[in-house]
């Protein structure tokens, strides 16, 4: 089975209170799916739901996939989507595994509410700024050679990302799909 | 050392043989009714370029080749050979060597292949950056810049990027829709705002392309350099993606860097490693 992981650069005070008040957002994340004119009336509103539900934290102990791809169109508008090559369709969780990141984003949880799978994938992960800083970029250099050139281009282009994330002074959310 | 060696590339197979089969396959596929067949054309016509200039091996037609790239170019973008009109014009010969038989098989491939290069209907599953790529490349090589203008008159910021499972940052391929935009003859609007949206680039590879390219717009020789030298050093920094021969060549930083020469501004001084990476008319021997 093929796996993406979709990445967003966020101010994660200002998205948790987007969540908050959450009106603009949705109507925002509604234009947003009509635009991309791949999807029914029925399959939108069923987003809307999910999202309406995630911002209000109304979430069941186990979410299905529904909710981690509403959550993806929710942080498009609320933050910054960042396209990491690599990351799209990859070949199976070893690869992740391979490539070393995926751990450091399991250790700490963002101040909005978000779903989770009790048998990930689906699964979000989140990083501080500060833990970019104290742990990603030193612990980058650290890691095991991956094995082969793929992954070692998803890991250097993760590396360039978080870079310019901690010189914006942002968090980085991921959602693994 | 010869430069394949200098970019610790391995070559393992018989390069005669690699060569013969590359000529062979554009001879029989370049006009073919098909755009992955033509592009399949197109990227051997780059993997030639890049043998000779590697020094993996010498391509004595090499000039020939080269223009008859940017032919193939040209009617790719230019050409009516995926409308109607032109798939009427099929010999019997090809319609049998494509197994295009039946008016139902015909209509279908059609349809199929105006997908890929139609640009009145956008969309990612349109094959454009490759035959791009090569057409900046050949034409800047062989100096054909009025084919390369007309190259780049398909384009305009309504291209998207091609759908690659993201492989590729889409900013890389919006850097070459601004390069398009640029040498297209005709004014494009909204090239300036996605020329800065790639120069924000989280990724390194864009944001320094872009660096670069844009000291090419202002001709500012001495920003020129800083940005492309970085831009190289990121490139042979890196494990280069061997698995397709051209990319084992600066590719877009070549391209950058023919525009440049051609605008009058010189490429700079650069370590053995980075000289080796970049396809220059001097490296081809075609000047």
């Amino acid at each position: 089975m093929r796996h993406s992981v979709y990445f967003f650069a966020l101010n994660s005070v200002s998205v948790a209170d987007q969540f908050a008040e959450p009106a603009t957002l949705l109507e925002r994340m509604e234009e947003r799916i009509r635009k991309a004119n791949q999807f029914s009336d029925t399959e939108i509103a069923d987003s809307i739901r999910l999202a309406r539900q995630i911002c209000e934290g109304r979430l069941p102990s186990d979410c299905e996939p529904g909710y981690f791809n509403a959550l993806c169109w929710l942080l498009e508008m609320a933050s910054e989507k960042v396209d990491i090559p690599g990351f799209v369709l990859f070949r199976g969780l070893s690869y992740l595994d391979s490539i070393g990141i995926w751990p450091w984003f399991q250790a700490e949880s963002p101040p909005f509410p978000v779903p989770v799978c009790s048998a990930p994938p689906p699964e979000v992960g989140f990083l501080t700024c500060s833990r970019i800083a104290s742990t990603v970029l030193p612990g980058i250099e650290q890691l095991p050679e991956c094995s082969d050139q793929e992954e070692d281009a998803a890991r250097t282009h993760f590396q360039e990302v978080v870079e310019t994330i901690l010189e914006d002074g942002l968090d980085l959310l991921a959602v693994m799909l | 050392m010869k430069r394949y060696q200098i970019l610790k590339f391995n070559w393992e197979y018989d390069v005669s043989r690699v060569l013969t089969k590359r000529k062979q396959r554009i001879l029989e596929h370049g006009y073919a009714p098909s755009a992955k067949r033509r592009e399949s054309a197109i990227q051997d016509k780059l993997a030639l370029v890049a043998l000779h200039h590697l020094e993996i091996g010498s391509v004595d037609d090499l000039p020939k080749q080269a223009e008859a790239g940017v032919d193939l170019v040209v009617d790719y973008f230019c050409g009516d050979w995926w409308t109607e009109a032109g798939f009427a014009r099929l010999s019997d010969e090809v319609k049998m060597k494509y197994d295009l038989v039946t008016p139902e098989k015909l209509e279908a491939e059609q349809r199929g292949e105006r997908l890929l290069v139609d640009r009145s209907e956008p969309s990612d599953r349109l094959r454009w950056f490759t035959p791009l790529r090569a057409g900046l490349l050949l034409g800047g090589l062989t100096g054909r810049w009025n084919d390369v203008a007309r190259i780049c008159s398909w384009f305009d910021t309504s291209i998207p990027p091609e759908y690659c499972a993201g492989e590729t940052e889409d900013e890389m391929f919006q850097l070459f829709i601004c390069i398009a935009g640029e040498l297209n003859p005709q004014p494009v609007p909204g090239i300036d705002e996605l020329l800065a949206k790639v120069g924000k680039s989280r990724v390194k590879r864009p944001r320094l392309l872009c660096a670069a390219w844009e000291a090419v717009l202002a001709k500012d020789q001495a920003a020129f350099e800083k940005a492309f030298v970085e831009s190289v050093k990121h490139f042979v920094a890196k494990p280069s993606d061997s698995r397709i021969l051209y990319n084992i060549v600066a590719l877009p930083q070549s391209i950058i860097g023919l525009i440049a020469e051609h605008r009058g501004l010189q490429l700079p001084a650069m370590p053995e490693k980075c000289q080796a990476a970049v396809v220059t008319r001097e490296t081809v021997g075609f000047a």
